[in-house]
């Protein structure tokens, strides 16, 4: 029944490399909720960046649901909007929902074509971008204007594809056979 | 063993998931929660912001550079394309303002004289801090960046923050050694200013667009694009005179303001401290004017 008992018991240091190995997809969403706090000078109309958090939950949850586990996911939301200084608790509802919703349905993408996943996440992202909308909305006490949100799903969906091969090739190098 | 093993998995396995679900319906709920204690402005949500705030900040410090070198390099190839025809516009440029800065030499000078004449008693002296962009908040719901400067740094909540252009925003936490400025264009922006022209009051807010507009501002007004528009001093929270930008548009959606500040080229702020306490700190008991803020 447990694959362990078959192998020899792992040293220290297998440990500790296994251990690293398995936080990593959480380091990389981590560090991606940060990027959008980094000054890169845009214009102010377009001074907006992906959804990166949004991908990564959504990847992880796919493909290594054990590795993302809820706790994991609601840590990054929270970090991620005290670091923008957004409205507190609306990211991590948002990828908690994501997270919740993409762990029921993972047999529609795991082992199928990336386009089966592109067009997963495309339902995602625009679940993602209405409630986090009304939410702020609510929040604000007035319905917000919407073409950021809606320039925001549409970059993020772009952006997509290429996380999604940073995220293949962490898979393939890091996690192969953890 | 094998047995005893499959029997500990058979029950393992529907309590598992039922733990799983609890936690995560918990985590949900926390984020409620946390929605609710953000609005309502706790102060322990505060203390934890500022706290944060101090733990980023040298993380930002160190993965903003390279950010920057990046950003930096994309402008300057841009810049070679434009050299030729911003040395033209720069040379204009330069020969309108050394026209007004003669002006300005004239006039500070006169206005020297006059004040001897009256006796005229200076306003308040201005302390500042100039502190690093170190990030700007790229989420569609929150315009605001970070400052390397802090509390350590004799910087305070409600202080304005301006470039050498104009007024961008005001500081809304205080880490120990950076601090969190609400840009003007922020949807809870609010600042009372005054058209330097007409001498009209109003409120300039926010709506995470590019151009805040003007609030409450008397039906009879008469604006016109292009019109400046500064700082009032109204409510005592920002010294009168600071400037903000010029009419954009007067139109169906209102009256849209192009503050002068680059958005693009936000690097450094300064932070004045005019000793002002205004509405912005968390007074023992906050005046009324808190709520209409809201």
């Amino acid at each position: 029944m447990s694959p362990t008992s078959l192998t020899p018991p792992l040293t220290l240091l297998q440990r500790l490399d296994l251990a690293l190995r398995c936080m990593t997809p959480f380091v990389i969403t981590l560090l991606l909720a940060l990027v959008p706090v980094l000054p890169l000078h845009l214009p102010h109309e377009i001074d907006l960046v992906p959804a990166f958090t949004l991908m990564a939950v959504f990847y992880w949850t796919v493909y290594r649901p054990d590795l993302m586990p809820a706790s994991a996911v609601f840590a990054i939301g929270v970090i991620q909007d005290f670091a923008a200084g957004a409205p507190l608790g609306i990211t991590s509802l948002i990828l908690l929902g994501t997270h919740g919703v993409v762990l029921g349905q993972r047999r529609l993408f795991v082992g199928k074509p990336f386009a089966m996943a592109w067009a997963g996440f495309l339902l995602t992202d625009a679940a993602a971008t209405a409630v986090s909308w009304a939410f702020a909305s609510l929040l604000a006490g007035e319905p917000l204007a919407l073409g950021q949100s809606l320039l925001q799903f549409v970059v993020t969906l772009v952006t997509f594809p290429i996380l999604a091969w940073f995220f293949v090739t962490t898979h393939r190098r890091v996690l192969a056979r953890v | 063993m094998k047995a005893r093993t499959e029997a500990v998995f058979r029950f393992a396995a529907p309590l598992k998931a039922a733990m799983a679900r609890f936690a995560f319906l918990s985590l949900v709920a926390a984020s409620f929660a946390l929605m609710l204690l953000g609005k309502a402005e706790v102060v322990v949500v505060e203390r934890v912001r500022m706290a944060l705030l101090d733990v980023l900040a040298p993380v930002f410090g160190v993965i903003s550079q390279p950010a920057e070198a990046v950003a930096g390099a994309v402008g300057e190839v841009g810049q070679v394309v434009h050299v030729y025809q911003e040395n033209r516009q720069l040379r204009e440029q330069v020969a309108r303002l050394e026209q007004w800065q003669e002006a300005a030499r004239r006039l500070d000078t006169e206005n020297q004289a006059l004040r001897a004449l009256l006796n005229f008693r200076a306003g308040p002296e201005t302390r500042q801090v100039t502190g690093r962009v170190m990030g700007d908040s790229g989420g569609a719901f929150v315009r605001s960046i970070l400052v390397a400067a802090g509390a350590e740094q004799g910087v305070a909540k409600g202080q304005a923050a301006m470039t050498g252009e104009g007024l961008v925003g005001r500081v809304s936490e205080v880490g120990e050694r950076s601090a969190r400025v609400l840009l003007i264009t922020d949807l809870n922006s609010r600042i009372p200013v005054v058209i330097e022209r007409s001498r009209e009051r109003a409120v300039l807010a926010g709506d995470n667009t590019a151009r805040p507009r003007l609030l409450y501002l008397s039906p009879d007004a008469r604006l016109s694009p292009g019109d400046r528009v500064s700082t009032s001093g109204h409510g005592g929270a920002l010294p009168p005179g600071l400037p903000i930008g010029v009419v954009a548009e007067v139109g169906e959606r209102g009256v849209l303001i192009q503050p002068y500040a680059d958005w693009a080229r936000l690097d450094y702020v300064r932070l004045l401290d005019y000793g002002l306490t205004g509405i912005l700190p968390s007074l023992p008991a906050p005046p009324p004017a808190k709520s209409s803020r809201k």
